[in-house]
């Protein structure tokens, strides 16, 4: 057995690592298996200290100085890992592989870099638990919605009462798209939304009523306090004072208590409202402030020149804003692995790991001169391409356009290597970029899919398409999954060929 | 089998123990017998133990009575026989011209069967490390064409795999170099105890297990290319190439890696054809079945079809006498010399070796050295 020392390494993996050594030497020379031990090793190291090292969980997140940190470890156990996985290889010393073999060294790899990506991991995933421990989503509920209730309570006399009403007509938006035309007595004038409220604001006065196309009366309609339909096209939308202090809307998709909105908190208090005696409700509001309050710089005033409002009344008697901003912290922290979030969390992680993998598997195929000059022909070509399409006023499709001719002529090079007499580094080239534009192809062809789509409606030649973010974003995962079944297929059957030929060519 | 065993017990009674337990382990590996073969690397082990630990040249009586009792084990065995020679590469004129380098090499044809030992020999620069790499198919030829006959259809992965080449400069190996070698065998297809048992026999076979668990910047160059040797035999080629292997060796180590490359390309259990180059002339000529000289990109000279037509004697004499001396000596045999520094050459096409010396000697003339270089390539370098 070999006699090299590894630290904290036990007997058993040294026995296994001589295993392979002796019988899987593919399998071996990529080091999945120490990767493995000594990664669970440091993350089992990095999560004790995640969960020992004081943090509050009302605070703001430390955790990206964290995420700095492990990064850096994790790129020291990378280059690591490469001065080990560089020393052997079988591939290039011609020895018996086959085609399954390549798919294999692959998953290995991605395994290796994927274990690695993953320590920067660790530090959310124990500040969230230490999060959820801390605090329950129906806790965080009934606190927002008692200390709303009291402040209503305390600070009635302070507060707004009135509804505000709001006069629209309906158009539909497939036949005139009309985007917020208003029209004040005989004057009709077309501006945006933003440029409505400043000339409200300015001039002081208020629009009789409001054009508004289809799409937005319906989502205006999800969220209205309360809707009046005057006949079949004009409705008066009234909304409710805010009363809601201290919010997180976010945690009502978790909370099994409802979050109060303001219209709740209108009916229950302020529309029927009883005075109470103060000083009990004082004290409890100081326990729920104490329990969450947690910033103290924040809790000066200074003269600004303007008239205080009732919002920096209330903000300053109840620490509302302090409050918020610790709720949101924990919320924050609590549901930084929702499924929501844990979409794009496990899309940078995936294509972190995808990407440096296939870079270390075109590394170990082809040359060093070949990989170099890969990755400078990837750079070139994308600055040659940005400055045709910048001095081309090239749009989207373009770029497809312009992927889609290179994606042709790299798999044209890379063919060409069958027909090779030697190793041409041309080809070589193009394999390896071959190889990296394959996996992006479904994602380009959906994408092109959804551009014309999108073209054709701009240009009225099939305006009933009606843009359905939600269809997208599955298609688009959709190509995702068929891109990596491509690449999948592609390493053992295509690749596998291609650069078996290409290496094995005579240098010159 | 007989005659290889008795072989042995002669090398023990003259005392040629190193030389003995390198012919008892290739005997122990030719039987197939994995015991026998673990016997031989522990009896070799114990023989390696004895020498590094104990100044004096002679072992203990008791050893040899230890040696001669596993030999007479190994006489109930029937050892397997070699096979007779098949052809492995047949290489036809073949013809590589570089570009922006006025060096070309010309047409040259060659078969190398199973147990052949083909030196190339020739000045630097003349085209052996050319034809070498053509080859072991790094180099793409110009013309001609090189056939591997046991391999159908192969592509160049395939005899790649088929052919080891051993470049003068030895790209280094990380690790240790223990791992580097259980590695090479494992590539290749030997797995588990088998993978212990062959390096383990490689590195006794080669004398390297004490440097078994060093690394390279810890062994001298001569043992790096031991170590390199030991590596690509443990892949099992059918063909071995290897470029200059003798330049970092000593002299001892020469003719131990020489015989030994002999008897590997001979052995029953895995018999090849070992194609090689070097500036040691008459070593390579004292192992190789064919020698090939090369000089300006062609073949000039190749035992067995050249020498026939060779017509006269070559003599090489190291003397102090000066040339009018050696001139005066000679003057009535008509001999032609030549003087090239160091060495001088005598050219006869009258008389023989032997007479030329004879005449030297008995002028008294002192000589320091003599070969007779008649069907040697070496007499091409003096011309």
């Amino acid at each position: 057995m070999s006699t090299q020392k590894r630290p904290f390494c036990p007997a058993f993996i040294n026995r296994f690592d001589d295993y392979l050594l002796k019988n899987a030497p593919e399998i071996w020379s990529a080091r999945t298996h120490l990767v493995l031990y000594y990664g669970l090793l440091f993350m089992s190291v990095l999560a004790f200290l995640s969960f020992i090292v004081p943090d509050d969980p009302r605070s703001n997140s430390g955790v990206a100085f964290w995420i700095v940190f492990v990064s850096l470890i994790s790129i020291i156990g990378f280059v690591l890992w490469l001065m080990f996985l560089l020393r052997f290889n079988v591939f290039k010393r011609y020895g018996l592989t086959s085609a399954s073999n390549r798919l294999r060294t692959w998953l290995l790899y991605f395994t290796s870099v994927g274990i690695l990506v993953f320590f920067c991991y660790v530090p959310p995933i124990v500040e969230s638990i230490r999060a959820n421990s801390a605090y329950s989503d129906n806790e965080l509920a009934s606190d927002i919605n008692k200390m709303n209730s009291l402040i209503c309570q305390l600070s009635y006399d302070s507060l707004p009462h009135d509804w505000v009403n709001d006069t629209v007509i309906v158009v539909n938006s497939t036949e005139g798209r009309y985007e917020n035309v208003e029209v004040i007595g005989d004057v009709e004038e077309v501006t945006t939304s933003a440029a409505v409220m400043i000339d409200s604001a300015v001039f002081n006065y208020k629009p009789a009523f409001r054009l508004m196309d289809t799409t937005e009366f319906a989502s205006k309609k999800m969220g209205c306090d309360s809707l009046l339909k005057l006949n079949d096209s004009v409705y008066v939308f009234s909304e409710c004072p805010s009363y809601e202090f201290v919010t997180d809307p976010g945690l009502s998709s978790y909370s099994d208590v409802k979050l109060l909105k303001s219209r709740d908190l209108y009916y229950q208090i302020i529309q029927h409202y009883a005075k109470k005696e103060e000083a009990p409700l004082v004290q409890e509001m100081e326990v729920l402030i104490k329990k969450y309050k947690y910033y103290s710089n924040d809790d000066y005033s200074y003269y600004t020149g303007v008239e205080p409002t009732t919002g920096d009344y209330i903000q300053g008697r109840f620490f509302t804003d302090n409050v918020t901003r610790s709720i949101e912290n924990i919320y924050d922290r609590k549901h930084s692995f929702a499924p929501h979030q844990l979409e794009w969390q496990i899309r940078v992680w995936f294509y972190i790991t995808f990407c440096i993998s296939l870079l270390v598997f075109n590394f170990r195929h082809s040359t060093k001169k070949a990989f170099f000059l890969s990755i400078l022909t990837c750079v070139l070509l994308s600055i040659l391409t940005g400055l045709i399409l910048a001095f081309s006023n090239g749009e989207e499709a373009s770029m497809f356009g312009s992927y889609l001719f290179y994606f042709a002529l790299f798999a044209f090079f890379s063919f060409g290597t069958f027909q090779n007499r030697t190793r041409n580094i041309v080809s070589g080239i193009s394999i390896n970029l071959f190889s990296w534009m394959l996996y992006f192809l479904p994602l380009l062809l959906t994408s092109m899919y959804y551009e014309g789509q999108q073209s054709a409606y701009n240009e009225l030649v099939n305006p009933a398409y009606s843009f359905d973010y939600e269809t997208m974003k599955l298609h688009l995962f959709y190509a995702e999954i068929i891109g990596v079944l491509i690449f999948i297929i592609a390493v053992p059957t295509l690749f596998h060929r291609l650069y078996r030929r290409w290496y094995a060519l005579p240098e010159e | 089998m007989q005659h290889r065993i008795e072989e042995i017990k002669s090398y023990i009674n003259h005392n040629d123990n190193s030389l003995a337990v390198r012919r008892m382990l290739d005997l122990c590996l030719d039987t197939g017998d994995e015991l026998l073969l673990i016997d031989a690397i522990q009896w070799s082990r114990e023989f390696h133990a004895f020498q590094k630990n104990v100044s004096s040249e002679s072992v203990p009586s008791d050893y040899q009575e230890k040696a001669f009792e596993f030999l007479n084990k190994l006489k109930g065995q029937h050892g397997n026989t070699l096979q007779t020679p098949q052809l492995l590469v047949s290489a036809h004129q073949v013809s590589k011209r570089y570009s922006g380098s006025n060096f070309s090499l010309h047409p040259i044809s060659i078969d190398i069967k199973t147990s052949d030992v083909v030196g190339v020999v020739g000045e630097n620069g003349n085209g052996k490390t050319t034809l070498l790499r053509c080859l072991a198919g790094q180099l793409a030829l110009d013309e001609g064409g090189i056939t591997f006959e046991k391999l159908t259809n192969p592509d160049q992965y395939d005899i790649k795999h088929h052919v080891a080449f051993i470049p003068q400069r030895i790209p280094r190996w990380y690790g240790l170099l223990r791992d580097n070698l259980h590695f090479s065998a494992a590539l290749s297809g030997i797995t588990g105890k088998q993978n212990e048992l062959m390096v383990d026999f490689m590195l006794e076979r080669l004398n390297l297990s004490e440097y078994a668990n060093l690394t390279w910047d810890k062994i001298s160059s001569g043992y790096r290319t031991r170590f390199e040797i030991a590596r690509v035999l443990l892949q099992k080629p059918s063909i071995l190439i290897l470029d200059e292997p003798l330049a970092n060796l000593d002299i001892n180590a020469q003719q131990t890696i020489l015989t030994d490359l002999r008897h590997m390309a001979k052995s029953v259990y895995h018999p090849m054809g070992i194609i090689l180059s070097s500036q040691q002339l008459h070593e390579v000529e004292k192992i190789a079945d064919t020698v090939l000289l090369i000089k300006k990109g062609q073949c000039l000279f190749r035992t067995g079809e050249t020498e026939q037509k060779i017509e006269g004697v070559v003599l090489e004499i190291e003397t102090p006498a000066s040339r009018e001396e050696i001139n005066s000596v000679l003057e009535s045999m008509q001999v032609e010399i030549h003087f090239n520094g160091g060495f001088y050459t005598l050219l006869s096409s009258n008389h023989s070796a032997e007479e030329m010396l004879k005449t030297l000697l008995n002028s008294s003339v002192k000589l320091s050295y003599f070969r007779d270089i008649t069907h040697s390539t070496k007499r091409y370098f003096n011309s």
